[in-house]
């Protein structure tokens, strides 16, 4: 009996609560009077309207039986009921009319309703928060799984702009105004209009961000710095300085600290331009180092550390290329490659006779660049335009390509226009050789050049040189819209060999390197 | 003549067919003789071919009104010499007749390739074309009159035509995309066909077309995307290709378009190459539209002896 | 195109059909030897002479009448003429050639087309010497426009954008443009020549808004000029060249109320050849297509012989044989006829037609012209060989040479570089007189064959010297000498003696106008006999305008004293006896400032006299006699001779100095044995 009536007490008690939080939101309010299992049932009829939910009516029907059950246990018990108001009316309420059931009934019953009660009490919280149940229940669903899909590929989905808006607002960083009007395949990925000046809104006094990310940030954007062994590099130096300045406020730690620091430049730098591979990969070593690494050191010894860290990026490549580069060769490279920069010069300060054909492509016409180190070196020069690279590719011998990335299927992510030139190859039988270092392998895996990517601005089309523009007042018209992609994916069989810094290994081999890193990541 | 010549040399590719229309023009307004025996030097030779090969019509018109149809007649046939010293009467006016045909040709071959459009393009589809050429241009434009579909442009540098086209385009109200040479293979998995045209047909069914245009079918190759090029009858050569250095293939003009001359001393260090016209060779090519319907590249040689007489195959 | 024959119907209405004068000469020998017996028009650019690439050029930009003014051997140029194209009856112009032997300037050829009245509209204005691929119809249309508008615009300059250090900028045509820019006005033009310091008028400047000062500019020397040029040129007779006619505008502006516009052209391409660094240049960019549609394989010519084009810019004729292992690496022309041995490396060069060169030849960046024989084993770097040569074996032909008409060379000599040789020996007697050789040439005119091989029958040129005109300020082009790499501002080896002298450009202006002032003070004095008094009021006031060091001041009036005389008459004796009159009559100046017992103004007197005679040799002779005389006189003392003596020369030309203390050795002697016998031995 005892423990009937303490169950028939919580019961009890969680009915009060219930009716006390829906009384608080009901907007029309019943009259105490009558049965005291209207006012209960009405609050609980209130409650089921406020779910509104059709699953949760057939629970509320089912609500009516235990109120009369326990208005007919309550009086058959004679039990007085403890505090508060409504509860007497339960006690006096005697529903003759219902029979006295079976304990077993009873039983099932009760279970019945702590089923309900439970049930209710998931309801009392979602109909606490306003509206977006869904998302609390899918956002406790996600802290369950990891984020697969970074932020920057959720352009079209509401919702994740919205909140990173809000997380960029925290951070006080200026948010880019989007672009009108976008090509549709790429709707997912942001772009943005060229604006003045990124930094307009960033008060001296209040900014969150050290001046030397600002810099950085403001030259990544105007495209000062470009080539992602240069950005990483950059940055790294950016960052050894916010180090170097950086010191612990009184009562924090510093690894969390610091990483609480670096969130919000992080979140700027992304603004200015999409992180590359290189940049990611630099920033999650950073990372690991600061909240393990440096758990009970002080600043000095963070950044002492730090510069540690900067050198243990490599980037010399394999020093084999020179056997791979003979006399009387003929050269074909795209665009500027640092990499492949150095691995020109370094064969020719050896002595050996070739020639180099550089092939460019608009907009960004990066290959004038190469050019002209590749000339000041004193190495023998062809220029072409990437639709002449068949005309090229006839007396070519070997083609060298640098790379933005190296992804886990064995793809290439390199600048746009490097895997027209693969394919050209292969199907003039040159060999495709890419020079990347292992720092820019990624876990990631892609089959096209559509699902991440990175979009430029489409007004540094419309410049064609001295000859007047047929594009210039492109955005009147709304059937035509201007493309400017800067990387894309080759596929592995396009490409012989990569040269890393660990030796000559194929395409495929990416996840294995990616694997022996982390092994070594987890030592250290 | 030299006039004709020194303005077809100074012209870079601008419309294929202005230029035929227009030495037609001059050769109708010329002709001052009555024997055979003058016979200009143009440029466009394939031209050239369709000319002589009406006056050889019309000379042995009494004998042979049929041109060379059967394959076996073509092999048996000897050289046959014609005294073109003998003079014909109404020569003249049976070749300036000839030539009118052309010109008319020359004229309607655009509609008549548009008019085949809506066999081509079904609705929603994105198209890739590069370059701008007047045949595809009414192509697309007489298909988006019944149908919805996007189009993706590559403008095609140094020389913008495809930016050209782009803008028309939009103007028609077509959904137009225009991107650059080095996104090709990029965007070629989302393209359910690519239009092209060309210069000129050759005669193994080869292509020499703008200058790009090998990436493009390669890539097309790549990802199974049928190649369709849309040429007229006039664009046929009788001519083959043995190898890419082959003489007079290629155009090069002036590199100031890939580089700046006003870029400095770089230049006499560098060489610089701006070719105009690029091979496309036939295993690449799905299928030709032209005024007289849809034929795969392995026909065209047959197409040959319809319009050219073989003795004509080679002028020098 | 059907809208050329629209605007010819138009033109027909008005009458103005488009002309050009092409002055077939440049009236300057920058090419000599080898224009000694070809016009200069008539040389051949990657095989084609000069003259069919500006006739192209005018053609195709729609000009109807073409009148060649040919001077030097103008009978080749009309020959040419007639024989070729250009006088088919489907050309598209008249070319006329007018004959006129005694023109020696541009000037004088305007003039004389402004005398025969054959202009009548518009014309284009070039030397014979352009390639260019510009498209002259816009500009002209432009300049039309223009003169509606406003009658007095009556020159259009070509000018292409090509910035300072661009490998096709020629210094001798370097010049500084001020412009207008809101019209393309020319509001002032100078020559830079070697000056580091220009100066621009301030007028310039303030009266303009707008005023943009282009130093990145080539002069093409194409002009669209108006019906009045060349009465312009017939009013004003010092005109000699057109640059002399745009100061003339420029500065009679006020007056005349002309105006002179440009047009910045830059895309296309446009250049003259105005000596062998352009010519080698231009031929470069000719093989490289940037004078696309003017190259090889077009057929200018309308030869048959029409070039294919292959990889890397090689040109081969039909005809043309090539032997097993010849490698013709890039930018390389081969003429028809010719043939090429085994072996043979050829790059960046031109092969004429019917050359026949032979095994293990290496030729780099050289133009070979027609019917030329190389024999096995030469190496012939940047030079150009002209018709009918014969290069034995083993003969290295090193850069900067010029191997002109008929000669014949080797077997197994090396040229020295820059040599310049021709088949006849030089003739003694020059345009450019100076017939006694000069005594610090020290070298002799012409050379014997027998120094340039055994088989051979060469001369060696030397480029006459232009003497102390305007020319002085003009740099000439040295070719094949190696340009220094990397540097925007290309510098040149400058180890050959410009013919200006440096040292006059060190010498403040100030300090030379200050000594010319005082010069022509002391003759003046002579003339209208001033006393010595007012002599020395003068020469300080001009010391205190020109702001002179008192150092200079000494020596200056010492040497002027010794100068005048020397300038009067160049007598030896003769000389001495009025170098010792001025002395006597101007004692009272010179003590003035030399005075006794000071040693400081000695001694800058003497040094002056040091430098001076370092500069005129001729006063080494009586250099002593000098200074005995000033001795004597008691200007100058013994202490200050010791001491001048003794010290040890610092200055540059050590070796000069030391032979003049040498001369003066006897006097000092004398000096210190304290004889005091007067030694006047003459």
């Amino acid at each position: 009996m005892g423990d009937i009536v303490s169950d028939i007490i919580v019961l009890k008690s969680r009915q009060i609560e219930l009716c006390q939080t829906n009384w608080e939101h009901q907007k029309d309010k019943k009259p105490k009077g009558g049965k005291g299992g209207n006012p209960a049932g009405d609050c609980k009829g209130q409650g089921q309207q406020k779910t509104a939910d059709g699953s949760k009516s057939p629970r509320g029907k089912t609500e009516d039986n235990p109120t009369d059950v326990t208005n007919q246990t309550d009086p058959s018990k004679g039990q007085k009921p403890k505090g508060p108001q409504k509860t007497p009316n339960n006690g006096s309420q005697t529903d003759p009319n219902k029979p006295q059931k079976s304990k077993a009934e009873l039983k099932a019953e009760r279970r019945a309703l702590q089923e309900q009660q439970r049930a209710l009490k998931d309801q009392k919280k979602e109909t606490g928060t306003s509206g977006s149940s869904k998302d609390t229940s899918s956002a406790s669903v996600a802290k369950i799984e990891p984020k697969r899909v970074p932020d920057h590929l959720m352009a079209d989905d509401v919702q994740a702009q919205k909140k990173m808006a809000k997380k960029l607002e925290k951070q006080k960083i200026p948010q880019r105004t989007k672009v009108q009007r976008q090509v549709r395949l790429f709707e997912h990925l942001h772009q943005y209009e060229r604006e003045v000046s990124l930094t307009q809104s960033l008060s001296f006094r209040n900014s969150t961000i050290h001046p030397a990310i600002v810099r950085l940030g403001v030259q990544y954007a105007e495209g000062v710095i470009c080539g992602s062994n240069a950005r990483c590099l950059a940055m790294l130096v950016a960052f050894k300085q916010v180090i170097a300045d950086y010191a612990t406020p009184a009562h924090k730690e510093l690894s969390r600290d610091l990483e609480a620091k670096i969130k919000p430049y992080i979140s700027f730098l992304n603004q200015c331009r999409l992180m590359s591979v290189s940049m990611g990969n630099a920033i999650k070593y950073l990372k690991y180092n600061i909240s393990y690494g440096t758990r009970d050191l002080s600043e000095i010894e963070v950044s002492k550390t730090f510069e540690g860290i900067k050198i243990i990026l490599p980037l010399k490549p394999s020093c084999l290329e020179d056997k791979k580069i003979v006399d009387n060769d003929v050269i074909v490279v795209y665009a500027c490659s640092s990499l492949v920069l150095r691995v020109l010069r370094t064969a020719h300060e050896h002595g050996i006779q070739f020639r180099v054909i550089v092939i460019d492509g608009r907009p960004r016409m990066e290959g004038k660049e190469m050019l002209r180190r590749l000339v000041r070196a004193g190495i023998k020069c062809s220029y072409m335009l990437i639709n002449a690279v068949s005309y090229a590719m006839q007396e070519a011998t070997k083609v060298f390509l640098g790379a933005h990335a190296l992804l886990a299927n064995g793809c290439v992510m390199s600048r746009v226009g490097s895997s027209q030139l693969a394919l050209v190859a292969k199907s003039f039988n040159v060999s495709v050789l890419v020079c990347c270092q292992t720092y820019k392998f990624c876990e990631r895996g892609q089959t096209d050049s559509f699902v991440l990517n990175e979009l430029g601005d489409p007004d540094d089309l419309v410049n064609i040189g001295n000859k007047t523009a047929y594009l210039s007042d492109w955005r009147d018209y709304n059937s035509l819209t201007l493309l400017n992609l800067v990387y894309d994916v080759t596929p592995p069989e396009f490409v012989s060999v990569v040269i890393t810094e660990l030796g000559l290994i194929p395409c495929t081999s990416v996840p294995v390197v990616l694997r022996m890193k982390q092994v070594e990541t987890a030592e250290t | 003549m030299d006039k004709v010549q020194v303005s077809i040399q100074n012209t870079i590719p601008a419309g294929q067919g202005d230029i035929s229309k227009w030495t037609t023009a001059r050769v109708i307004s010329q002709t001052k003789w009555t024997t055979a025996r003058g016979y200009y030097r143009l440029n466009g030779q394939h031209l050239v071919h369709e000319i002589l090969f009406h006056f050889d019509s019309a000379l042995k018109g009494s004998e042979e009104a049929d041109p060379q149809e059967s394959l076996h007649k073509l092999l048996s046939a000897e050289g046959q010499k014609e005294d073109y010293g003998q003079s014909v009467p109404n020569l003249k006016a049976t070749v300036i007749e000839a030539v009118n045909e052309l010109k008319t040709e020359l004229e309607n071959s655009a509609d008549n390739i548009a008019g085949q459009a809506l066999e081509h393009i079904h609705s929603n589809e994105v198209i890739l074309t590069a370059g701008k050429s007047k045949t595809v241009e009414a192509f697309l434009k007489k298909a988006a009159k019944k149908r919805k579909f996007q189009v993706m442009v590559v403008e095609c540098a140094p020389f913008y035509h495809g930016q050209e086209l782009a803008m028309s385009l939009a103007k028609s109200g077509i959904e137009t995309t225009v991107i650059n040479d080095a996104a090709v293979f990029a965007i070629m998995s989302r393209v359910n066909k690519v239009i092209i045209g060309t210069h000129t047909v050759m005669a193994n069914g080869g292509l020499k077309a703008i200058n790009g245009s090998h990436a493009i079918a390669l890539a097309a190759k790549h990802y199974s995307v049928p190649l369709i090029v849309c040429a007229a009858m006039f664009k046929l050569s009788p001519q083959f290709l043995c190898s890419y250095d082959q003489d007079a293939f290629n155009k090069f003009v002036s590199p100031q378009d890939v580089l700046n001359f006003s870029e400095g001393e770089i230049l006499s260090k560098v060489q610089v190459h701006n070719p105009v016209f690029d091979y496309v060779p036939p295993e690449l090519v799905t299928l030709f539209v032209s005024n007289i319907g849809g034929n795969a590249p392995s026909y065209v040689y047959r197409l040959l002896s319809e319009l050219y007489h073989p003795d004509d195959h080679d002028i020098q | 195109m059907s809208g050329k024959g629209k605007h010819r119907g138009a033109d027909i209405k008005q009458e103005d059909i488009l002309q050009a004068v092409v002055i077939a000469d440049t009236f300057n020998v920058r090419f000599a030897p080898i224009t000694e017996k070809k016009p200069r028009t008539l040389l051949p650019v990657v095989n084609v002479p000069m003259l069919d690439y500006t006739l192209e050029f005018l053609a195709a930009g729609g000009i109807q009448e073409i009148f060649v003014f040919c001077c030097h051997l103008a009978d080749q140029i009309r020959t040419h003429i007639r024989n070729s194209k250009w006088n088919d009856s489907s050309s598209p112009c008249t070319v006329t050639p007018i004959l006129s032997e005694g023109c020696l300037s541009m000037g004088d050829a305007m003039r004389e087309i402004e005398d025969k009245s054959l202009i009548r509209s518009d014309f284009i204005l070039v030397y014979g010497d352009i390639v260019s691929n510009l498209d002259l119809r816009s500009i002209i249309q432009e300049h039309k426009r223009r003169r509606e508008k406003d009658k007095n615009a009556v020159m259009t300059v070509i000018m292409k954008k090509a910035p300072p250090g661009h490998c096709s900028r020629c210094r001798e045509d370097d010049s500084l443009v001020a412009m207008d820019s809101t019209n393309d006005r020319i509001l002032h033009y100078l020559k830079t020549g070697n000056q580091k310091k220009l100066q621009i008028p301030v007028e310039v400047l303030t009266d303009n808004k707008n005023v943009q000062l282009r130093y990145d500019l080539l002069d093409c020397q194409i002009s669209v000029c108006s019906p009045q040029v060349p009465a312009l040129f017939k009013d004003n007779f010092d005109y000699l060249s057109r640059d002399d006619f745009i100061k003339g505008i420029l500065m009679n502006e006020e007056v005349m109320g002309n105006t002179i516009f440009g047009k910045i052209v830059r895309d296309e391409y446009a250049a003259r050849i105005s000596n062998l660094q352009m010519y080698d240049i231009i031929s470069r960019d000719i093989m490289s297509r940037w004078t696309y549609p003017l190259v090889p394989d077009n057929s200018i010519n309308n030869h048959d012989n029409s070039l294919s084009y292959g990889r890397h810019n090689v040109y081969l004729s039909k005809d043309v044989t090539l032997a097993r292992g010849c490698i013709l690496e890039e930018n390389v022309v081969v003429g028809s006829g010719s043939s090429i041995g085994c072996n043979t490396v050829i790059s960046q060069s031109v092969i004429g037609n019917n050359c026949k060169i032979g095994e293990n030849v290496n030729i780099t960046g050289s133009y070979v012209w027609d019917d030329i024989t190389i024999e096995d084993n030469c190496v012939i770097e940047t030079s150009v060989i002209c018709d009918n040569v014969t290069v034995y074996d083993g003969v290295t032909v090193n850069p900067g040479s010029v191997i002109s008409w008929d000669v014949k060379v080797g077997p197994g000599v090396h040229l020295p570089q820059s040599c310049m040789l021709q088949s006849h020996p030089v003739d003694d007697d020059d345009d450019f007189g100076d017939d006694l050789p000069e005594a610090d040439q020290g070298q002799q005119i012409t050379e014997s064959s027998p120094d340039f091989g055994a088989k051979s029958k060469a001369y060696e040129y030397r480029a006459p010297c232009d003497s102390d005109e305007e020319d002085e300020e003009l740099r000439q082009d040295i070719w094949g000498l190696t340009l220094h790499s990397d540097d925007d501002i290309s510098s040149v080896d400058s180890h050959k003696s410009d013919e200006f002298s440096d040292e006059e450009e060190e010498m403040q202006d100030e300090v030379s106008m200050f000594y010319t002032e005082m010069i022509d003070q002391l003759r003046r004095s002579e003339e209208e006999n001033i006393s010595n008094e007012n002599m020395i009021l003068e020469i300080n006031s001009l010391k205190h305008a020109y702001n002179i060091a008192i150092k200079d001041l000494h020596g200056m009036v010492l040497k002027s004293l010794i100068d005048l005389p020397f300038r009067q008459n160049t007598d030896g004796q003769q000389l001495l006896v009025d170098i010792k009159k001025n002395l006597t009559k101007h004692l009272p100046l010179l003590k003035n400032y030399i005075k006794p017992n000071s040693t400081e103004p000695q001694m800058d007197g003497l040094m002056a006299l040091e430098e001076f005679s370092l500069q005129e040799p001729r006063i080494n002779t009586v250099l002593v006699k000098i200074l005995h005389m000033l001795y004597d006189m008691d200007v100058l003392e013994e202490q200050v001779l010791f001491r001048w003596h003794k010290s040890i020369p610092q200055a540059e030309d050590v070796p000069e100095r030391e032979r003049l203390r040498k001369q003066v050795e006897p006097l000092i002697k004398w000096l210190q044995e304290a004889e005091e016998e007067s030694s006047e031995d003459e």
